[in-house]
C-alpha cells in the first residue's frame, strides 16, 4: 500500500495536465443561404478538461453566442435573435465518452444549443506539435432539431444544416 | 514517530478521497466540469444594453434618454431587450418588403415616365399617382430602417455589405429628393425634364444596387 501511495504522490508531483490555450483555439460555424455561404468564428472558447497522463479523458466546452464574429454585425445580431442568446447565452458541449483509436478519437457527448440538449458523436483528430496538443474536428448541426428558427435573408431561409468546426490547443507544462 | 504516522495517515486519506472521486460516475464528473464553466458565464451582460453607437434617428426613440425610454414597466432588462430585438426584426422585415415594392414601383414609373417623355400625355395622371405611391412606399421603407431599435452589435471595422447598403441609401435618398423637387418645377420649366429623369434613374440604380449588395 505504501508503494502505491508513493507512486500516486510521485505521479501528482511529476505529471501536470496540459493547460488549455484559449488564444490559439477557436470554433467556427458555417451556414449556407441560397445567395451565399458564411463563417462565424469564436476565439473565446472556454474549456475545462480532465487528463489521464497525456490522454484527454473528459472535456467540457462553452462558447458564448455573442462571441461568434462573422464579420458582419447585423448578421451576428440576427443570430443573437434567432438563438435567443439574451436568455440562453451559451453553447456547451460535455463529453460522455472518449475512445482513442490511434490519432483519431471517437467522441460522444451532450451538445446544448439553443437550450436543447442532444447527444452528438464525431471524430477528433489529435496532433502533437512543438509541445502542444491540437484537437481538431467537425460535425453538423441541424438547426430545426434544436428548435432554432432558421434565419432568413430576402425572405429565403438558410439551410437547416450548419457545420461546426473546432480547433482546441493544449500546451504541455 | 508520531509525525511519520500522521504523514502516512494524511496521504492515505488523500488517496482514499481520490479513489472515491474516481469511483463517481463519469457523467457526474463531466457535469461538474461543465458547471464550472457555466458558473463563470451565466449572464452575457454585453447583450443587455444597446450598443453605444447608433443612428441619431434610433437614439431619438430607443436611446437611454430617447422618447421611448419608459416603454417597459418591468425591470427585467433581458426581457426588455428581447422585446426591442423582436420589434427590430419585424421592422427590418417590413423594410425588405418595402424595398421590393418600391423597386417594383420604380420600374413601373420608369415605363410610364418614358411614355410621357415621348409626348403621351394621357399617362400624366397615372405617372403622378404612381409617383405618389413610390414616395409613400419609399418613406415607409426608410422609416422602418431608420427608426428600428439598434442591433445587438456595432463592431464592424471594415467595409461590409451593410455599410455599402447604407452609403447607397444616402445616394438614393438624395436622388428621391431631387426627383421630387424637379418634378414640382417641370410644369413651369420643361427644360428640367432630362434632369428629373436622370435623378429618377440614379435613385432606381442605387436602390437596386443597395438590394443586391446585401447578398454579399
Amino acid at each position: 500500500m505504501l508503494h502505491y501511495i508513493i507512486l500516486n504522490l510521485l505521479l501528482s508531483v511529476f505529471f501536470q495536465a496540459p493547460t488549455y490555450e484559449q488564444a490559439s483555439s477557436s470554433i467556427t460555424y458555417t451556414m449556407k443561404h441560397k445567395l451565399h455561404t458564411w463563417d462565424g468564428t469564436s476565439k473565446q472558447v472556454n474549456v475545462a478538461s480532465k487528463w489521464n497522463e497525456d490522454k484527454l479523458e473528459q472535456i467540457s466546452v462553452l462558447a458564448k453566442v455573442s462571441s461568434f464574429n462573422s464579420g458582419l454585425s447585423s448578421r451576428d445580431s440576427h443570430m443573437i435573435e434567432v438563438l435567443d442568446a439574451l436568455a440562453i447565452p451559451n453553447i456547451t458541449f460535455s463529453s460522455t465518452s472518449i475512445k482513442y483509436n490511434g490519432a483519431e478519437i471517437l467522441t460522444t457527448g451532450k451538445l446544448q444549443f439553443h437550450g436543447v440538449t442532444k447527444e452528438v458523436q464525431f471524430i477528433v483528430r489529435a496532433k502533437k506539435e512543438n509541445n502542444q496538443w491540437l484537437y481538431e474536428g467537425e460535425f453538423p448541426v441541424l438547426l430545426e432539431s434544436f428548435n432554432v428558427e432558421r434565419p432568413s435573408l430576402l425572405f429565403v431561409k438558410t439551410d437547416n444544416s450548419m457545420n461546426i468546426k473546432f480547433s482546441l490547443v493544449f500546451k504541455n507544462k | 514517530m508520531y509525525m511519520r504516522t500522521t504523514f502516512y495517515k494524511m496521504h492515505l486519506l488523500s488517496f482514499l478521497v481520490g479513489c472515491l472521486l474516481c469511483a463517481q460516475p463519469l457523467a457526474a464528473q463531466t457535469d461538474s466540469l461543465l458547471l464550472q464553466l457555466i458558473n463563470e458565464n451565466k449572464v452575457d451582460s454585453s447583450l443587455i444594453q444597446p450598443p453605444a453607437k447608433m443612428l441619431f434617428t434610433q437614439r431619438v426613440l430607443w436611446g437611454t434618454n430617447g422618447l421611448l425610454k419608459n416603454r417597459y414597466s418591468g425591470n427585467d432588462l433581458v426581457a426588455n431587450r428581447q422585446k426591442d430585438l423582436k420589434i427590430r426584426r419585424t421592422m427590418l422585415k417590413l423594410h425588405q418588403i418595402g424595398g421590393f415594392v418600391t423597386l417594383g414601383g420604380m420600374v413601373a414609373q420608369g415605363i410610364i415616365g418614358s411614355q410621357l417623355y415621348k409626348g403621351d400625355y394621357k399617362v400624366k395622371d397615372l405617372h403622378e399617382n404612381v409617383g405618389m405611391a413610390v414616395n409613400l412606399s419609399y418613406g415607409f421603407t426608410a422609416i422602418n430602417a431608420l427608426f428600428s431599435p439598434p442591433s445587438a452589435f456595432h463592431r464592424d471595422k471594415k467595409i461590409t455589405s451593410i455599410r455599402l447598403h447604407k452609403w447607397l441609401a444616402v445616394l438614393h435618398l438624395s436622388g428621391m429628393i431631387a426627383t421630387n423637387i424637379l418634378a414640382s418645377q417641370i410644369e413651369d420649366n420643361a427644360s428640367l425634364k432630362p434632369y428629373h429623369r436622370a435623378a429618377a434613374y440614379v435613385s432606381f440604380a442605387s436602390l437596386a444596387t443597395a438590394l443586391i449588395v446585401i447578398k454579399f
